[in-house]
Formats: C-alpha cells, structure tokens, sequence
C-alpha cells in the first residue's frame, strides 16, 4: 500500500514566553481597577449620606429640634460648605487614615471599629473555613450519587434553607441549641471590650454556624452543578475508558475543571455573608461590624456609616479580586493567556 | 500488507451482540465479527446504525440508557463481558484501548499532556519513572516532540492534528491488543488525516494490533481497511475483504453507499442551462479583506458569480473560508473592499443593507441542527422568513408547501418540530426557508459535511436541480474536494486568506498550479483511486 507524502515528526510551535513581569503587570492593574471601584463607591457612599436634599443635621437633631441648633450643628458638621470641599476633605481624611469623629459616641471612629473589624472578621474566617470545604464534600457526593435518594433528599433540605430568610434561620438554632432544646452555647455573643471574637471561639460557634447555613446551600448546589458538568464531560468519558479509577476521575480529572465555579461562588457568598453579619450580629448580640453599623443607622452617624460601609465594599471589592486570581490560576488556558508559561 | 504475523497479538472476536434501550428498544442486534492481529477492520454506516455502540461494547462500555442484552465479546481468552468492576478497570486501556472522534475535547484542559498520559500506565501499576520512559518512547513513534516544552504543554497549546496523535500515543502507552478507534479523522484535515491513516496502519502492523476502525468515509477506508463489515439499523448486512468489497460489493446498502460517496476523481455530468448567459454577474467580490480586531484574515479576495452557477470555495480550516461567506452576508463586519449583489454595492453590516439585497442573498449555515429554532414548526420557521419577505400572512401556508416540495419534502411535515426530523431533512427546511424568500444568491457554508453520504447526496441533487433549473447563483463552501466535483463549476482555493488559485473545476482539479492546490490534492482520499492502487480496478 502506498500512502501519499511521508511522514515527517511535526515541530512543535515554540510558545510565547511567561515572565513575573507579566504578572506583575497583571495584577498591578487589577489592584488599580479595584481602587478605582473603591473611588467611585467611596462617591456613591457620599452621595447616599451626605449630599441627597434631606438635610443631614435636620435628620440627627429630629423635628423638635430649634432652628439655631440645626445651624449649629451644620457648622459643625461643616454642611455649609460646597458639596465638591465636603467630599474632597471626607476623602483627604480617609486617604490620610482619619476616618472622622462618631457624632454619636464623640470618639474616633478608628478606635470604635479597631476591635469589631477584628471581631466580624472572625466570624468571616472561621464561617470560610468550614463552608468552603464543606461545600466542595457535600456537592461532590451528590454529583457522585446525583439522582440517589441521598441526592435529592439533601437537594430538598438545601432548597428549604435557602427559602428561609437569614434571620429565621438564626432565629431556629438559638431556639434549638441555646435555649429552649439544648442549653449547649450561650445564647448572646457578647465580647469583653478590649478583647476579640478569637479569644472566645466557643461564642462564635452559634454565628459561625448561622453564617455558614445561610450560605453553604447556595455554594454546594453550584458545586454539585458544575461537578456534574465535568463527570459528563468527554474528557472524562475518555479517562474512564482508558481505565482510570473512580477515585481519580472525580478528584483528579473532575474536581479541577468544576473549581472555578465554585472560587466565584465563595467569593460571591463571602460578600453575602458580610453583609449578613448585620443580622447574625443582631440576632447573637455580637459586637462586630454589623451591630456597629445599626446603632450607626439609628443614630444617624454619618462618619461610623460612611467608614463602615466603604469597609463591606473594601471587602467585596478584594473578595472578587482574589477569586479572579484563582481562576486564572486555575484555569490553563486564561492563564497561559494572560501569563504566558 | 499481504500477510501481518501476529508477533503478540490476539484476536478479536464479537458473537450474537445485542444492545437494547431502557424502553426494551434493540439498537443493536445479533452483530458478530472478529478481528485478527494486525489486521484493520472497518465498521462503516450510517449515523444511528449502531457503529459507536458496538465500538465501545469492546471496552464492556454502553452509553446510559443502554445495556447488552445478549452476546459475547472475547479478546484473546479473556471475556470481556463477564469481568468484575475491579478487573474491568485493568482492561480497559491495557488490553484494549479507544481513541475518540474528537482529540479537543478527549483531552482533560487542565491537566499537562504528559500527566495524562503517564496516568493510564499509573492507573495500571506502573511507577511514574518506567512511565515516563514510556511515554517518550511512544511519542517519538507517533512522531510527536520530546522534550520538556512539549510534554508540559496544556491540551489547548497543541494543535489537533497533534492532539490526535496523542490520543493514539496514549492508547498505545500499554500495547493493547484491541484497538478501537471512532472516526478518528473526521475532524482534521486533508493532510493531517493521511499522516494519522498512515500511523494507525503502521503501529496496527508493527506491534500485530487488532483494530477496530469506525467510520462513515469511504474513502478512509479505501485506504485503510483490510476488510469491511457495514452497519445498518443495528445490524451487520455485509463483510468482506475491502478488495472484493469496493469491486463487487454483495448487499444492496453497500452498493447504495458505495455510489452516493462523491469521488473527487468522478465528476458528474452537468445538465441544463449553459454558462455564460448573462453577461453581468450577480454577485461580484472585488478586493475584499477582513480581519478579527487587528489580525488579518482576508486579503484582496475577488470573485464573480453569474446566475446558474456554483463557485466552489475551497480552502483548510483556518484559510478563512467562513470568513469570507460571512462578510458577504454581512455578518462580519470588519472588512473592507467591495460586494456587488447585481451590480449594487452592499453595505458591510446586513441590517443596514436594503430588504431586497437581504432578500436575494441567502445564508445556510453548516449544522442544520442548531440553524432551526427548536420550538417552532418547520411551517413557523418557514412561514416568518416569508412573511418578511412578503410584508404579510397573504398565501403564507400555500408558499410554505410550495417551498417545501421544492425540496421534497411532504406538505404535512410542515407542522412538525425539527427534533422529529432527521439531520438530512432538517437541511433541506433550512434550505427551503431560504428559497422561500426567492433568493438569487445561496451562501452554502460547508452545508453537507454534518450529514452522512447517502443523504449528503440527495442534498446535492437537490442544489444541482436549483442551480440548474431556477438558475440560483451559489457559493459553495467546503473542504471536500469529492463534493466540489460533483457541483461546482468554478473553483476558488484560499490560502492563509488569499487566492491561491481561481478556474475552472476541471481545470484546477486536474491541472492544480498552485503548491498548495496540489499538496491539498494529493492528501485528498479517492475510493476510485487508492481502489486502483491497492487492488487493481476501479469500481
């Protein structure tokens, strides 16, 4: 038999070259755009507080209040100067770390959040900790045994709970595991002043299982979805044929292909999550960033509201920049793309 | 290949298998074949006869939903159909193998290439040192680099070809005994499939391998097969030794396959109107480039089409063929140059071109199962492409008829879904909501590569009697040089974006000037030929 042209080896195109200055280059512009978002949010915050027509000294002083003492408190508050000098010095202040003085409490605002930012960010981390893996081990399983009687049960318990609003479900476990069922955990978080939500791990378990029920349902539904899409993929089908056990066609060749999903869904839920600490917090009575920002709404605290709420967009903003991270990481082809090597 | 010694080779052997449905459906029944060492069996037919099930069945593998009923499947002296999990697990990769029909998306995307193929022979009991020697080994016989840059490359940084002499390279990593490959070459082109052709034959003989060949081009297996078994509604109807076959060929199905398949080498006769009739052509290209944002694609192409004729666009993947259909419809709107639709010039964007132009240039796209909206009836589909064309529902349901026995199809498939249509008929609604708007122009974009041959060939009469009879002007973009002898008048190859040869069919197809015109021949499969070659006759 003859065969038409010979066989030659093929060359192997050489690839572009990957350098740390490219991802350098990389993530030195996506730190600009998340400054960037952080500006123009810091402009909305200030337009929301500060410059919408109902006068903010009229606000806190309440109707009774004399007219002399509103204009008092606006020479204070320096509302009488031009929006564009207000903005301008609230953000000199912040770019200078001087987050302004409580109007309620007339103390730094710093000193007041130093200790709840540490306490919210304990509820943060550890609630992480366990829904990431948690998720990742339950989504699993069920894309394994989808369609199993373990399966759909848990796919109907998970959509009940995320039926549930946020503080109904705080709400069932401090009936269940504080008071009324069990007396296992104190019903109230409270925290010492000058100590943190690290020191008494034993306090937090309560909102830390509160913000990982609230959230978990979501993420270990996407796990299962985007697991299911790779256990179906051909790749996989291929893997199977070749004879590769289960064990490695669902952690090996599955799992990195459905990772991606799931690091936009986390950093999705954590965001969720800050700012459900607002009502955890509430619920438990811990003194984190969420409780601060309500006494802020109720007392109409112009800079504790302002300093928080640019921290919760602060958050999201690094939230998603690090999930960006992680898929391109995890991803070979945006990676190579955007890195080279 | 007059006599392959089975050097470590064992045979093959299929009997009585049946596969059947959930629903108690039989796809496959009663198939039985066997296949010696070193030998290449091809299993051709059409798409839904049962080639893929029976192929997998090999590997004790049915697709969900399905299960074997009945038969046995043997290779050498081990069962395969009555192994456990755990044993089943050592010997699939390691006694027989698969390769799958489309090498991108085989590959797992995010693992190195070397890592997968290092994890068959992990998976089989190997140590990663042995395996890597191993892996080298193959792909330096598969012709693939070696060193370090290549191995540790993702999937998506080599190019197909390449990817799919890594999924022989990987099948091979065990030296099975069994090969089972699925259409492995349907998705390259020309050239790359005569090299991996060439490879499959060579490691089959060299290593006294038992092959399994799916496939449904005649002329992949005139050049490969050494015997034949065809495939039709789940059952074998005929095998033979591919010399006999392809001269004298026993059941009706085969001789039918063997006619429909278009030779490159056979043209058709060409009836009707003369050529030249018109002195203006309808649809005239001049100068035409475009590009995807700053590389370029196009580059100064320029054309004419006359009414009555078909101007064949030939080209690999990547030459910008669709590009060029495209910009013509005005679907791609980075371009420059000129399109005259009967001496008008037409605007870069569809939208912004009047309703007539529209009206007389009309687009099939290449896979009639995503160009049909799912949830419409085919007299839906048809009848809004009318009603933009008339400007009403005036004599709607008697065009959408009249429209669809132009094609042959039945007046009462109007009112079915396209999922109850077969991929040939679904082609020719796509091809009626077309005429519907009396078009002047058809832009066919590699229309028939989805279908099988027979029904690829009553596609081509169809278009051959509206060229020839409505005298439609058509541009007619393809890779497969069989079809452009069948239909074309005039041929136009793209090279890298440019013209690399204008003229005549018979011309270009016999007298090609262009190198890359000629290389493009050459790799070119003809049953007739390559039947001359290894057996002495033509068929």
């Amino acid at each position: 038999m003859k065969q038409p042209g010979a066989m030659q080896p093929i060359a192997a195109t050489p690839l572009a070259g990957g350098s740390s200055a490219k991802q350098l280059k990389w993530l030195l512009k996506r730190v600009l755009s998340g400054v960037l978002v952080l500006f123009v949010v810091s402009l909305l915050i200030f337009v929301a507080t500060q410059a919408l027509p109902s006068d903010p000294a009229q606000t806190i002083l309440g109707r009774q209040a004399t007219p002399q003492l509103v204009a008092a408190l606006r020479e204070q508050l320096g509302l009488n100067r031009p929006l564009s000098v207000q903005y301008l010095s609230w953000l000199g202040g912040l770019l200078h770390g001087d987050l302004g003085v409580s109007l309620a409490a007339k103390k730094p605002v710093a000193t007041l959040i130093g200790s709840r930012l540490l306490n919210s960010l304990a509820l943060l981390l550890f609630s992480a900790i366990i829904l990431i893996p948690l998720s990742i081990i339950i989504g699993v399983a069920m894309a394994v045994w989808r369609n199993t009687i373990f399966d759909r049960s848990l796919v109907l318990g998970l959509l009940s709970l995320m039926a549930l609003p946020d503080f109904v479900i705080g709400t069932i476990l401090l009936l269940l595991f504080a008071t009324l069922v069990f007396q296992v955990f104190p019903a109230v978080s409270l925290i010492p002043p000058g100590q943190t939500g690290f020191s008494h791990l034993y306090k937090l378990v309560l909102p830390v299982m509160t913000g990982v029920l609230i959230t978990a349902p979501y993420l270990i539904r996407q796990t299962r979805a985007s697991m299911i899409e790779a256990l179906d993929s051909e790749y996989v089908a291929q893997a199977r044929l070749r004879g590769v056990d289960e064990w490695r066609v669902v952690w090996r060749q599955a799992l990195p292909n459905a990772l991606v999903p799931m690091v936009q869904g986390s950093a999705l839920m954590l965001s969720y999550l800050l700012g459900g600490v607002v009502v955890i917090e509430y619920i438990y009575n811990y003194p984190g960033l969420g409780g601060l920002l309500n006494d802020a709404v109720r007392f109409r605290d112009l800079p504790v509201l302002q300093a928080v709420t640019l921290i919760f967009a602060s958050g999201v903003v690094v939230f998603n920049m690090i999930a960006d991270l992680l898929t391109i990481l995890l991803t070979p082809r945006l990676r190579t793309a955007e890195w080279g090597q | 290949m007059a006599d392959p010694a089975p050097i470590q080779g064992r045979r093959a052997a299929v009997r009585d298998l049946s596969v059947t449905l959930k629903g108690g459906r039989e796809i496959v029944s009663d198939v039985g074949f066997e296949i010696a060492p070193g030998e290449i069996l091809c299993l051709i037919g059409e798409s839904g006869s049962g080639k893929t099930t029976v192929s997998t069945a090999l590997l004790a593998h049915v697709r969900a939903g399905a299960r074997i009923a009945s038969g046995q499947i043997s290779i050498g002296d081990v069962d395969v159909l009555s192994q456990t999990p755990r044993s089943l697990l050592s010997l699939r990769g390691k006694t027989v193998a698969y390769v799958a029909q489309d090498p991108t998306s085989a590959f797992n995307p995010a693992i190195r290439i070397l890592d997968q193929m290092i994890e068959v022979a992990l998976c089989h009991g190997w140590d990663r040192k042995t395996a890597r020697t191993r892996a080298i080994e193959i792909l330096a016989e598969v012709s693939l680099p070696t060193h370090d840059d290549f191995l540790c490359r993702f999937p998506h940084q080599v190019s197909g070809g390449q990817l799919q002499r890594l999924g022989i390279a990987i099948a091979m990593m065990l030296e099975p005994a069994v090969l089972v490959l699925d259409e492995p070459t349907t998705g390259l082109d020309v050239a790359t499939q005569a090299i991996v052709l060439k490879l499959v034959r060579q490691l089959c003989t060299d290593h006294g391998i038992a092959a399994l060949y799916v496939t449904h081009d005649l002329a992949v297996v005139a050049a490969i097969a050494d015997r034949v078994a065809v495939m039709r509604n789940g059952r074998i109807v005929e095998t033979d030794a591919a010399g006999p076959f392809f001269k004298a060929p026993s059941h009706d199905y085969s001789r039918e396959l063997l006619q429909a398949a278009p030779d490159p080498a056979l043209a058709r006769p060409r009836t009707g109107m003369a050529l030249g009739a018109s002195a203006q052509p309808i649809l005239r290209v001049a100068g035409l480039a475009a590009r995807y944002g700053l590389a370029p694609v196009l580059n100064e192409v320029s054309f004419e089409v006359h009414a009555g004729e078909c101007l064949a666009i030939v080209g690999e993947s990547g030459s910008g063929k669709t590009t060029l259909s495209k910009c013509i419809v005005g679907q791609h709107t980075q371009q420059n140059g000129l399109v005259e639709l009967d001496g008008v010039a037409l605007h870069a964007r569809s939208r912004n071109r009047s309703l007539k132009a529209r009206r007389e240039l009309q687009y099939i796209f290449q896979s009639p199962f995503s160009a049909l909206n799912p949830r419409k009836t085919v007299g839906e589909s048809i009848g809004m492409a009318h009603n933009l064309v008339a400007g009403s529902k005036k004599n709607r349901s008697q065009a959408v008829v009249e429209a669809l026995t132009k094609v042959g199809l039945r007046a009462d498939q109007a009112t079915l879904r396209p999922d109850r249509l077969s991929g040939g008929e679904r082609q020719r609604v796509c091809i009626a909501r077309a005429l519907i708007c009396k078009p002047k122009v058809l832009v066919c974009d590699e229309i028939t590569s989805a279908l099988d041959v027979v029904v690829q060939e009553a596609i081509l009469d169809l278009l051959v009697r509206l060229r020839d009879e409505e005298g439609l002007a058509m541009l007619f973009v393809t890779h497969n040089l069989a079809v452009v002898r069948n239909l074309a008048d005039r041929v136009l190859v793209l090279d890298k974006g440019k013209t690399a040869e204008i003229g005549a069919t018979e011309d270009v197809l016999t007298r090609p000037q262009h190198p890359y015109t000629q290389s493009l021949l050459a790799n070119t499969l003809s049953i007739s030929t390559i039947s001359g070659q290894r057996w002495g006759s033509t068929s």
